[in-house]
């Protein structure tokens, strides 16, 4: 173990490190209980990241998407050039930049401060809800659709396919030369697939050969959540270290060899 | 001039996916199907799920005790699927924890997410009868901050010590740090998402969880509202749809036929 100098106060970067040091003492110190250093250090986050995220929206999202949009759109608008004002080009065609068009969404956003601000016309942040939801819902349902149910079922009978030549040559897979090992490997995913699958049947009581199914389905299930535990607390176990290594290396110094 | 605007210069339809198309056409079809027969006054039966059955119990324990209940929306926006259901939930448990009187405390991590809870937790109370009792000062935001969310929310449950707390829609990393405070101060938890790599740890430290699609049967099997089980009816039918090509995709691979693999890829 080299004992080497602990971080100096005196310069910026030394007394960033003291500080990192400190609050993340502060945070580790909820695994005893909560007490002020961590409720501290908790107030100190939530203010500090609210302040930059509100920031970072206002430079990266409301500034050059809304404000300056809306600016550039007014400008031509004056200069009477309405065209450009909502953002289409001589021919008529639209542009990249929507100048005054930003006002549909402006107009949305209002109607969502109105729940705090009136009442009596609160109801209209409804409209921007339904425009929302509807455009996430339109983008999300044929995505959801093609990955994570016709490609996932593609996936559980793609070893069988290439597996057999004539089959592989179809779809233009890699035929591939199947040993005992392939072959296990390829039924457990079919049998996982179809058993998980069968336990999320919700209309049919679990009886007879359901429950068999049922059952099987909830061990592959938990098996592979098993591993997915053990995986994610290695990578969280490599986390702690990381910080550790920050406390004794950056902060106190300490070279363990 | 106004017309160019819905001129779309990217491609509006993808030729190449057209199973994709009819997949969803179908399972908009099995909606309508499933909607007319439960309007009709079928019976639409649906199995028992525990970790649902045990609300009531949750929200009653909380109540006897005197302490409040924790509902976590997730981490995520209102466009997530897993968002959505959590909201869909919250409306039902807000609806019993006003019959109850007890106290119900929301925080949240996006903004969209909080305004729509609001309207949610406004109804609840109304359909239950009993509005002015609804505080709207408990359902807030913290912040957008994945950590700073996850740190806050700890803090309120080792202060507040709610009997129970709903972890309900999208987590990420947070999930375990979420849970585990929640099982240090004793309350029972009742976890749902469909984060694959977070419901290992839901599943370890909570006492139920819903398992990725059982958050989507949440809504339908608190509320039995017929437009929302025969939603339920319609992805189980479409469920049963698939198992079958499975089935039938894998005997035509053994004899060297690729079509139902192909069509899966579209």
């Amino acid at each position: 173990m080299i004992l080497n100098l602990i971080a100096p106060l005196g310069t910026t970067e030394g007394l960033g490190i003291w500080i990192a040091a400190f609050l993340t003492l502060c945070i580790f110190s909820f695994l005893y209980k909560d007490n002020p250093f961590y409720k501290f250090a908790e107030h100190l986050f939530v203010g500090v990241s609210s302040g930059y995220y509100i920031s970072i929206y206002y430079w990266n999202t409301l500034k050059p998407n809304m404000i300056d949009e809306l600016v550039k759109g007014f400008k031509a608008l004056g200069q009477g050039n309405t065209q450009k004002a909502f953002g289409l080009d001589e021919s008529g065609a639209v542009m990249a930049e929507p100048h005054l068009r930003m006002l549909i969404p402006l107009m949305l956003g209002i109607f969502i401060l109105l729940i705090f601000i009136s009442r009596k016309n609160a109801w209209l942040s409804r409209i921007s809800f339904a425009w929302y939801i509807g455009v996430a819902s339109g983008i999300a349902i044929p995505t959801a659709m093609s990955t994570r149910v016709l490609l996932q079922a593609q996936g559980s009978i793609r070893d069988f396919c290439s597996y057999n030549s004539d089959c592989a040559t179809s779809a233009g897979l890699d035929p591939q030369v199947a040993t005992t090992a392939l072959w296990i490997n390829a039924f457990l995913l079919l049998i996982g697939t179809l058993s998980a699958l069968a336990y999320f049947f919700f209309s049919l009581p679990s009886k007879g050969a359901l429950k068999v199914m049922n059952k099987v389905g909830i061990y592959f299930l938990m098996i592979s959540f098993g591993a997915s535990f053990g995986y994610t607390v290695m990578a969280r176990i490599s986390l702690l270290i990381g910080r550790l290594q920050f406390l004794f290396y950056e902060w106190l110094g300490i070279t363990i060899s | 001039m106004i017309f160019n605007f819905f001129i779309s210069s990217d491609a509006f339809f993808k030729a190449d996916h057209e199973v994709t198309l009819i997949a969803c056409l179908l399972f908009m079809g099995a909606i309508l199907y499933t909607l007319s027969k439960a309007r009709r006054g079928a019976d639409l039966y649906i199995r028992s799920i525990p970790g649902l059955d045990a609300v009531n119990e949750a929200i009653g324990r909380a109540t006897e005790m005197g302490k409040p209940i924790l509902y976590c929306p997730g981490l995520s926006s209102a466009a997530d699927v897993a968002t959505l259901a959590s909201l869909n939930i919250l409306g039902r448990v807000a609806q019993r924890v006003a019959n109850y009187e007890s106290r119900l405390i929301v925080p949240h991590r996006d903004p969209i997410v909080m305004t729509v809870a609001k309207e949610t937790l406004k109804d609840a109370y109304l359909q239950a009868g009993k509005p002015e009792i609804l505080n709207e000062e408990d359902n807030f935001f913290i912040t957008e901050d994945q950590f700073g969310y996850t740190a806050a929310v700890n803090g309120i449950m080792v202060r507040e010590r709610p009997a129970t707390v709903f972890l309900q829609g999208m987590f990420f990393a947070e999930s375990l740090l979420l849970a585990e405070t929640g099982n240090s101060i004793g309350a029972i938890q009742i976890a749902g998402t469909d984060a694959v790599h977070q419901l290992p740890f839901f599943v370890a430290s909570c006492d139920y969880t819903l398992i990725g699609e059982e958050l989507y049967a949440a809504g339908a099997y608190l509320s039995k509202a017929p437009d929302l089980m025969s939603s339920l009816k319609a992805a189980d039918l479409i469920k049963g749809i698939l198992w079958v090509l499975i089935v039938i995709g894998l005997v035509l691979t053994f004899v060297g036929n690729a079509s139902i693999f192909e069509v899966f890829g579209k």
